[in-house]
């Protein structure tokens, strides 16, 4: 896919969105939405969530991009970038 | 130059040693193939020695550590490890650190790019108990699906309850070793701390039962792409060509609510600017050559990237690369152009990390 500003702005609309619920909804996240790497682990290094901030983000997901997580599809939640891939090919899936 | 305490044994197994800021490693042993294959289906033993190794009293190195690392170290608890880092008074990093409370002191495994003796000068400043243990101990690493099952032969089950980020202490032919579980591959990964007097004899042993779980023996370089597939940072790599800990991504291992630690000054007035870069791993299109340090990056001519880090992935058949790239551009699954020699031209693209979906992921489930 070529880097048109159109382009970009639709993956940072994602990206920026998961990051400012991390921030919002996550205690153990500390972190302004600026501070977080795309490419950070959402689990174990990196941010650590653990098995409830999990159920959170996937709460989140459906809710914001209509894009349901399973325990088939697990991992996508390995980062913020990995995540952001999943409800991209969910979305053009749906359509 | 501080050479390998195991060269010998590495040396019959037929390695190609190297340097890493002054200190003998291991670059290959295998055929890279072979090595990465081991990796990512069995688990491959690598030797990490070259790293620093510190010791600190544990009552006055917590709150010493916590003045001079990026984390909060205040919270570490006991058998546990905290993943920081040290910057210069310039705030530019200069070593990743692992910092393990056990046994009533603090382990300090330092990951230091400095040609200096920045990192040791820095660490021993705090008088409380510090040690430099990097000439008498050696630092094995083990990672891949298999590594559980293998520290399990070797230590006893009671390594499956090892959560990530933890140490232990087991006695080795009389002696103690320490056990972390702190891998930077995506699969199972685990690193040995133990003291010369029984190396060879621990080297031995363990190899054994590597090598009849069907893993084998790696280099750096194997170790060293085996981080970028599983998005881990890699102090030897991007860590010695950009200096800015915020645009290696390292916020994550920052607790900005700390009022001081070594080069907090310049880094909280960095984390202001809106000019930071960001790293982005990028893959070669098919049939294209390999990328090079220091390549540029474009977008309709401009320039967007450069490449700080590359290598060959036989896990994904691809060659990959990070490169520092103008955030405006720093989002994964776009198409790059590449700057080649002569007339040609060819196509990148940015990908997330991981690339890999490590095997562990599902061995851990068995």
């Amino acid at each position: 896919m070529l880097p048109t500003p159109e382009n970009i702005a639709k993956r940072k609309f994602i990206t920026d969105k998961i990051k400012e619920m991390l921030v919002r909804n996550i205690d153990s996240v500390r972190y302004l939405p600026e501070d977080l790497h795309d490419d950070v682990a959402l689990v174990g290094s990196g941010l650590g969530l653990d098995s409830l901030d999990i159920l959170e983000v996937a709460m989140f997901v459906e809710g914001q991009f209509g894009v349901k997580l399973s325990e088939s599809n697990l991992a996508a939640l390995r980062s913020i970038n990995t995540l952001a891939d999943f409800i991209e090919k969910e979305q053009k899936e749906n359509k | 130059m501080r050479s390998l305490f195991l060269k010998d044994k590495w040396a019959a197994l037929g390695a190609k040693f190297s340097q890493i800021c002054g200190r003998e490693c291991v670059e290959y042993v295998a055929d890279q193939a072979e090595e990465s294959r081991a990796l990512r289906s069995a688990a491959c033993l690598c030797d990490m020695s070259f790293s620093d190794k510190f010791f600190f009293a544990e009552s006055d190195g917590m709150d010493f550590l916590d003045t001079v690392l990026a984390g909060n170290i205040l919270k570490l608890r006991y058998g546990r490890l905290a993943d920081s880092f040290l910057a210069r008074p310039d705030g530019s990093f200069a070593a990743e650190c692992f910092v393990a409370d056990i046994d009533d002191k603090l382990i300090l495994l330092a990951e230091d790019i400095c040609s200096d003796s920045f990192v040791q000068s820095t660490l021993s400043s705090g008088n409380c108990g510090f040690k430099d243990i990097s000439a008498d101990y050696v630092l094995l690493c083990l990672d891949g699906p298999l590594a559980q099952k293998i520290v399990a032969e070797l230590f006893g089950a009671d390594i499956f309850n090892l959560p990530y980020l933890s140490v232990e202490k087991y006695a080795f032919d009389g002696h103690d070793t320490y056990l972390f579980r702190n891998g930077k591959t995506g699969d199972f990964g685990y690193q040995f701390l133990v003291p010369n007097g029984v190396a060879s004899e621990f080297f031995d042993k363990l190899s054994g039962i590597v090598v009849s779980f069907g893993g084998g023996f790696c280099g750096t370089a194997t170790q060293f792409i085996s981080r970028l597939e599983g998005g881990f940072f890699n102090a030897y790599a991007e860590g010695m060509k950009v200096a800015n800990p915020l645009e290696l991504g390292l916020q994550w291992q920052i607790d900005f609510s700390k009022d001081f630690f070594c080069g907090s000054d310049e880094i909280f007035k960095q984390r202001t600017l809106d000019s930071l870069r960001r790293l982005v791993c990028l893959k070669a299109q098919s049939g294209s050559p390999a990328f090079k340090l220091g390549e540029k990056i474009f977008v309709d001519g401009i320039q967007v990237g450069e490449v700080v880090s590359c290598g060959y992935s036989h896990a994904l058949s691809e060659n990959l690369a990070l490169a520092i790239f103008d955030k405006n551009y720093a989002f994964s699954d776009f198409d790059f152009s590449r700057e080649l020699p002569g007339e040609s031209n060819g196509l990148c693209t940015s990908i997330s990390r991981p690339c890999v979906l490590a095997k562990s992921l599902s061995e851990a489930s068995k």
